[in-house]
């Protein structure tokens, strides 16, 4: 190696690790620190015996996949579609520029007024990701130091957010507002971050008890509503607006990666709000804005939503019909009330038995494994969506019977000990 | 307040409930984690459930300290009452 390079390569190496000793023999740039989680994730990937993430077989023509969030079957609609192709023919990439950029007039402003009206909110603001969309928000509207009070099964990009704002993330006991009140009394008011369905175990958030007791205690609701936008709620407007109480959750983001079949997140939330968080949230001003053809299928998408209550209803039907055939068939599929059914094998060999076990009968969900849950409590995921047949539901009710016994289903955990309902 | 036997077995009772396992699976010394497969999300359950069952207060700071029963039952003796 020319010695510019390694010399060029040891200053980057002290930079981003602080490090002097930091080659190995072969000349590879790592520390030990970063060797021994390497060492650790290689250990743990070999428990799994056998192919769990990288190496899975992938799902072929008549196989049915469970591990795509797209709940309406949107993402290959022709509208959206053409309305994406349009846009890039039209405009191509767009301005690669921050979102402190852009106009009034563009068309991702009229996107956000559109989304704003849909979700019955005051102002709404799009970003990159759910993600960003959790962490910029929080990041801009916590104090640091003060509390923010976490239902503890909440989405991991909340618990990030409030990193970001150098708060303090008090979490409460899921679904548990009798806790949550109590660490209130105790701590004082701050912001309180929810899912409204929960991406793992599919139960619903109780919305209305966590409303009364925000307004108890003066704090204000962040409500995650990743997987239920555009799928309850009329027109799909999400769970905030099918109860009433659009008024008294100061802040909703979702993942429009979802029913919404595009790749963006959202904030709802007041005018003044909406107005200071493209120069507050760091995601807004360091990541580039939107491109014009996510916007354009996006905008495609909600046209389709508006116009989606048959797609709702097959899939709140199909979703009922898979979690009474589970359960018939002997899986404990609880507290899933939802199009999130999860199957829980317990450890990572555990899992990645059942993935396979699902996969080689041509169901193909989407495997949980640490950090998105303990390693104890590993789930594969089903995510229904509204244009599975009969015969779809058929196949994998019959495939989740015949597998029973060769992934253990009466040693599982969930199995033996029912999940007590929150 | 003092932790006695009878109240022991309250203790052991809630996190058996959380844990989703049967109360005699719980030995004295045995780690929530390590040896009763507890995560995270659960240790704030069975938190919540020990604040409820003897009307204490429990801050989440003291979820490292909770390990086994005698530390568990150590954190409810200095917790204050409701």
């Amino acid at each position: 190696m020319p010695l510019a390079l390694r010399v060029s390569s040891d200053a980057l190496c002290n930079l981003r690790f602080g490090c002097d000793n930091a080659y190995a023999r072969d000349g590879r740039v790592l520390n030990d620190y970063i060797a021994a989680r390497i060492a650790a994730w290689q250990q743990r990937r070999a428990s799994w015996g056998g192919a769990l993430f990288h190496g899975r077989a992938r799902p072929r023509p008549g196989d049915i996949v469970l591990m795509n969030n797209d709940y309406l079957m949107l993402g290959r609609q022709w509208a959206v579609v053409s309305a994406q192709v349009s846009a890039l023919l039209e405009h191509g990439n767009g301005l690669l520029m921050s979102g402190v950029l852009v106009g009034e007039t563009d068309p991702i402003r009229d996107f956000e007024r559109r989304m704003a009206a849909f979700v019955r909110a005051p102002a709404a603001m799009l970003c990159q990701s759910g993600w960003s969309a959790n962490v910029g928000l929080i990041q801009a509207i916590a104090p640091a130091g003060g509390p923010v009070y976490v239902d503890a099964a909440a989405h991991a990009s909340l618990r990030a957010g409030i990193a970001a704002a150098d708060a303090v993330a008090v979490p409460f006991a899921h679904n548990d507002c009798a806790h949550l009140e109590r660490l209130i009394a105790r701590r004082g008011p701050g912001p309180v971050a929810f899912d409204t369905l929960y991406s793992v175990t599919g139960d619903l958030c109780p919305l209305a008890d966590l409303a009364e007791v925000a307004a108890r205690t003066g704090c204000a609701l962040i409500a995650d509503e990743s997987h239920t936008l555009g799928l309850l709620g009329p027109d799909g407007a999400g769970l905030v607006v099918a109860l009433g109480l659009a008024d008294r959750v100061a802040y909703r983001t979702a993942s429009l990666a979802k029913a919404f079949a595009g790749r963006a997140g959202l904030i709802a939330c007041s005018g003044q709000v909406a107005d200071f968080l493209p120069f507050h949230s760091l995601g807004a001003i360091f990541s580039s804005t939107l491109l014009p053809h996510d916007v354009a299928g996006l905008s495609a998408a909600l046209d389709l939503i508006l116009d989606g209550e048959d797609r709702r209803h097959r899939l709140a039907r199909n979703a009922a019909v898979l979690r009474a055939g589970l359960t018939e068939t002997g899986y404990n599929i609880s507290p899933s009330q939802s199009q999130i059914i999860p199957l829980r094998p317990g450890s990572e060999e555990m899992l990645c038995r059942l993935q396979t076990a699902l996969d080689a009968r041509g169901v193909f969900g989407a495997a949980f494994a640490y950090p998105a849950v303990s390693r104890n409590s590993t789930a594969l995921r089903l995510s229904v969506h509204s244009e599975l047949t009969d015969d779809d539901l058929g196949r994998i009710l019959e495939a989740c019977t015949a597998i029973r016994d060769e992934v253990g289903l009466s040693g599982w955990k969930s199995t033996r000990s029912p999940l007590i309902a929150c | 307040m003092q932790i006695n036997d009878e109240e022991t077995a309250r203790i052991i009772k809630v996190i058996a409930a959380q844990l989703e396992i049967d109360s005699s699976e719980i030995g004295e010394t045995d780690r929530l984690v390590e040896d009763l497969g507890a995560d995270s999300l659960t240790l704030v359950s069975v938190l919540a459930a020990l604040e409820q069952e003897f009307r204490v207060g429990i801050e989440t700071e003291q979820i490292p300290r909770m390990t086994d029963i005698g530390r568990i039952r150590a954190v409810i003796a200095e917790a204050p009452s409701w």
